[in-house]
């Protein structure tokens, strides 16, 4: 795609109906993306509907917008209420809310949006240059290489639990066991059900998450009390020059990472956001002055980088090949086809005009909604000093609507009730979420790829060198996850 | 507080219940195995929640015994904050007034469901006056409902139509 | 009780009640559920979609298209077969929810116990191979694969959609054993695409419209659509029909169901409102956009047809030894 075609994207965009589609796609997604325990895969699917009515370029337009709006709203009701209502706004949530509690709250906001945005920015650049040759990297990535980059992100991840490396392993395990539940894809048995009709459809991320983390946080509300809101002002939004060197390394390296990873098919905003804040957390530990776990802005702005430029490279494998890498790509295409427009080369050659305005659109879309955030973040940090009275049945409605929207179920509201306990309990015991979280994730890949790679071929995995990479790279997380625990223990133990 | 006073029972839960899920992926895992007919190509699946299974069972007898886990949930006292004087009460009718939200999502609709748990809450957990409570969950339910209307959420209806 | 009755007075101060009693002439005269056992963004979904617009403009209420997935169609199915016989409970209808379900043997109800309204559209399946491979046209993927099934790797989506019943027709047909070709799983037919693209398999079946993006790009060989009609976005693809094979006929369908019980009368209604959407050029646009053709059928016809499926899909699947 030329420059001259570009431009004429940006003339397409900047019509006020576009314009005005875009501001009511990035308000609607941030409203519904704030609402605690609803996320961008919601936001997209529950208004997926009222897009279909628009133009092609237009659904697309609005489509993006709502997506990019829900994951900043998603951020802010994480760093605010410790609600992530997506498990890519989890960092977010771990190391937001701390310093919410400390009254810096706007800070940890501004952040956010500003990692986004940058984020949002390069990843849009990013597409139009190196998107159509970077597309056939979606191609190289077969079961084998899959199954390699699976294995690495859980290593990954397991290592970097607060606890010890073996909890972590066990607590992934545990994940990927629950998430085992229901019909096996490949040879249509029942495991894990027990005769349950409900459990054989198995269980869905998105309540199992809204209860760990949602209702399980109003249940330690409602245990421990809260900080008596006016004890905590909410402050400027301003980071420090210290804060904002510190994050802004992290947001550079996340969005790289981000970018690279999401051609893959598979690879969701929600790994690529944890595989940037593992690698963030372990980058802080070597040097010694870790402030992970109790509001470090690293671990902030680098994830919030990836997500999003995860959620833009999603576009170049869905734009050059009609390969959708997750479940809003697939929903974005399908708003496509809906038009006759198919997505895949003719996006860069017949249809540029299309693909330039949707590109145009994400530049747009991401000014939009730094705009609309930054100086929205002290009014949203405000949310915090509602009393939690009044907040806590409100977040308990919006959970179970979250919950019930993710499949139309009210089964999963029941989900999200026992989770919620079992995310109580995990936190009373110090057993790590996260792990469970990725587990949970990661294990229906996992056994996927693994299954594929055999039916290729037994020896398949042997044959890919990125398979052998990412084996490699696996090996030495783990023990680099061991040996800084070592490091650690003595340090951990005397403030644990 | 309950796990320092009494340590027994309370210090168990967390090992028996990941055991527990240990052997039921341990018992699936062997029933995929052995009786599932060779043609169905289940053993794939079966080796995985065994080897899963396994996984966590060891994992789980190493690191959640009771005198080795550490809990780190007890935190230092914070400055301002208000501890709660019933927490146990309030955080069963909590999950009460949630599974009550479930029940009559499903049965009559979901404008009831919410007016009835958030007044519920409101009234019980975090002890408004009836006034108070009824005039903030007519308008958190009013500005919820809304909210979900316009942005095209759709929500079982019940037997009263809205 | 008091709280219920506070609730119950909060709550109308929101709304007011709308009737629950009528007669059949006055159907529908509130919103209907169309329940879509798919997630939102596959092909049935679309296809759910724009009836489910045109339906509300042409009954004059709104239509809501509201996705149940999972455990392979089994809960949406379930949900509107236990739903009032009212006619406000629709399913968005398919062999994956009906005639494959006769086959599965955990499936907890009688895979026909429904009211059969109406089916409205029906789409051809594609047969592909990589754009790399060394297999240039239909005939040379079966030599291939009668040569050496135990090599021959094809994609598998779980043994309960038409398209796996489209590879199994392919290889029975060709008289290659399917118990001993790799049937490498996948979730999706468009993630079959993509592997069969990228040369990680050797052949996949899918509904039409999950090859016309990499089709276009010359990483993906469509080597046959099934049936007769060609399909315009895979220009270059022969019919199975025109390659001398009019036996490989595989064909997905949409329709309305109803849970069983339903009134005569509504169900004509219904039929009829159906019926004339099916006709309507942006219902027919929406469809043709995801590889689907206009195809109405209705009554005891639809029944028959659908019985006829079933008894088909049972003996491929006897043939070839695999179980469900």
């Amino acid at each position: 795609m030329g420059f001259s075609q570009l431009m004429a994207g940006f003339g397409e965009v900047f019509r006020p109906e576009v314009l005005l589609l875009a501001f009511l796609g990035c308000l609607a997604g941030t409203m519904v993306g704030i609402l605690p325990g609803l996320g961008p895969v919601s936001a997209v699917a529950i208004l997926f509907p009222l897009t279909t009515y628009l133009g092609p370029a237009a659904a697309i337009v609005v489509l993006a917008a709502i997506y990019y709006g829900a994951m900043y709203g998603g951020s802010t009701s994480a760093i605010l209420l410790k609600i992530p209502g997506e498990v890519s706004s989890l960092p977010a949530a771990i190391e937001g809310y701390p310093m919410t509690r400390r009254g810096r709250g706007g800070t940890a906001l501004a952040i956010a949006a500003g990692a986004s945005f940058v984020a949002g920015i390069v990843g849009t650049v990013g597409i139009v240059l190196v998107g159509p040759s970077l597309a056939g990297f979606a191609l190289e990535f077969g079961p084998p290489e899959m199954l390699g980059l699976v294995l690495f992100s859980l290593t990954a991840i397991a290592g970097l639990s607060s606890g010890s490396v073996v909890r972590g392993i066990g607590m992934a395990a545990a994940g990927m066991l629950v998430a085992s539940v229901g019909l096996d894809l490949t040879s249509s048995q029942q495991r894990m059900t027990f005769g349950s009709l409900q459990l054989m459809q198995g269980l869905d991320i998105v309540p199992v998450m809204i209860g760990l983390f949602g209702i399980a946080e109003v249940l330690r509300v409602l245990e421990r009390g809260t900080v008596d809101a006016r004890a905590g002002r909410v402050g400027g939004f301003l980071p420090t020059r210290d804060e904002l060197r510190r994050s802004a390394g992290a947001a550079g390296r996340g969005t790289v990472t981000g970018f690279v990873l999401g051609l893959v098919p598979g690879m969701l905003p929600s790994t690529t956001t944890f595989l940037s804040y593992a690698s963030e957390r372990r980058r802080a530990e070597r040097k010694g002055n870790s402030r992970f776990g109790d509001g470090a802005v690293e671990g902030i702005g680098g994830p919030e980088a990836a997500n999003n430029a995860t959620a833009m490279s999603g576009f170049v494998p869905l734009f050059s090949l009609g390969i959708p890498t997750g479940p809003t790509m697939a929903l974005i295409m399908a708003a496509l086809m809906v038009y006759g427009v198919v997505p895949g080369p003719t996006m860069f050659t017949s249809n540029s005009d299309i693909t330039a305005a949707v590109i145009a659109s994400f530049f747009v879309a991401n000014v939009i909604l730094l705009v609309l955030n930054l100086p929205l973040a002290p009014v949203w940090a405000r949310v915090a000093r509602v009393p939690y009275g009044l907040l806590g049945p409100i977040i308990l409605v919006c959970c179970g609507v979250g919950a019930y929207t993710a499949r139309n179920s009210v089964f999963d509201v029941f989900v999200c009730l026992l989770s919620g306990i079992a995310g109580w309990a995990m936190s009373k015991r110090g057993l790590p979420v996260a792990p469970f979280v990725m587990g949970f994730i990661l294990g229906p890949m996992l056994e996927l790829s693994l299954r594929q790679s055999v039916a290729i071929s037994p020896v398949s995995m042997l044959r890919s060198p990125i398979f052998l990479f990412f084996l490699a790279a696996a090996l030495i997380s783990v023990a680099l996850a061991y040996r800084m625990h070592r490091r650690r223990q003595v340090p951990a133990d005397a403030n644990a | 507080m309950t796990t320092k006073s009494r340590p027994t029972s309370a210090a168990w839960t967390p090992m028996l219940v990941l055991l527990l899920l240990a052997a039921l992926a341990v018992e699936e895992g062997l029933r995929l195995l052995l009786t599932v007919d060779p043609a169905a190509q289940a053993d794939m699946a079966g080796w995985y929640v065994l080897a899963l299974g396994l996984v966590l069972a060891v994992t789980t007898l190493y690191a959640e015994r009771p005198g080795r886990a550490v809990s780190t949930s007890e935190e230092s006292e914070e400055e301002g904050v208000v501890r709660p004087a019933t927490p146990r009460r309030d955080m069963v009718l909590c999950l009460a007034f949630f599974a009550g939200y479930a029940v009559l999502l499903g049965t009559a609709g979901h404008v009831v469901a919410g007016c009835a748990s958030v007044l519920g809450y409101l009234r019980f957990v975090s002890r408004y006056p009836w006034v108070r409570a009824i005039a903030y969950t007519a308008a958190v339910n009013a500005v919820l409902v809304t909210l979900f209307e316009l942005s095209g959420v759709v929500l079982p209806t019940g037997l009263l139509g809205f | 009780m008091r709280r219920a009755a506070f609730a119950l007075v909060a709550c109308l101060t929101l709304g007011a009640c709308s009737g629950t009693a009528e007669s059949a002439a006055d159907y529908p005269s509130r919103a209907i559920d169309y329940v879509v056992p798919f997630a939102a963004g596959g092909s049935t979904d679309i296809a759910a979609r724009a009836a489910a617009d045109a339906l509300s403009g042409e009954l004059d209420v709104p239509v809501n298209v509201i996705n149940k997935p999972g455990a392979d169609q089994i809960i949406g199915t379930d949900s509107v077969r236990t739903a009032d016989p009212d006619g406000y409970t629709l399913l968005a209808d398919g062999a994956g929810s009906s005639s494959i379900q006769g086959l599965l043997p955990y499936v907890p109800y009688p895979w026909d116990d429904r009211t059969f309204v109406a089916r409205f559209a029906q789409g051809p399946h594609v047969y592909v191979v990589g754009g790399d491979s060394p297999y240039r046209d239909f005939d040379a993927v079966v030599a291939a694969a009668r040569e050496d099934p135990e090599r021959f790797t094809v994609g598998w989506i779980g043994g309960s959609s038409t398209s796996d019943f489209a590879t199994l027709q392919f290889l029975a047909s060709s008289g290659i054993d399917a118990g001993k070709v790799r049937r490498v799983p996948f979730r999706s037919s468009g993630e079959v695409m993509r592997a069969v693209a990228a040369g990680d398999i050797d052949f996949g079946a899918g509904g039409a419209s999950s090859a016309f993006s990499l089709a276009g790009t010359g990483k993906l060989r469509a080597v046959a659509v099934t049936g007769d009609t060609p399909v315009d976005e895979l220009p270059d693809t022969p019919t199975t029909t025109s390659l001398g094979h009019p036996e490989l006929d595989m064909r997905y369908w949409v329709g309305v169901s109803a849970p069983p019980g339903l009134p005569g009368d509504i169900t004509g209604k219904l039929a009829d409102a159906v019926a004339a959407i099916a006709e309507q050029d942006d219902v027919v646009a929406r469809l043709r956009a995801v590889g689907l053709e206009p195809a109405v059928l209705t009554g005891e016809d639809l029944r028959t047809a659908i019985g006829r499926e079933k008894d088909r899909f049972t003996t491929l699947s006897d043939q070839v030894g695999v179980a469900g």
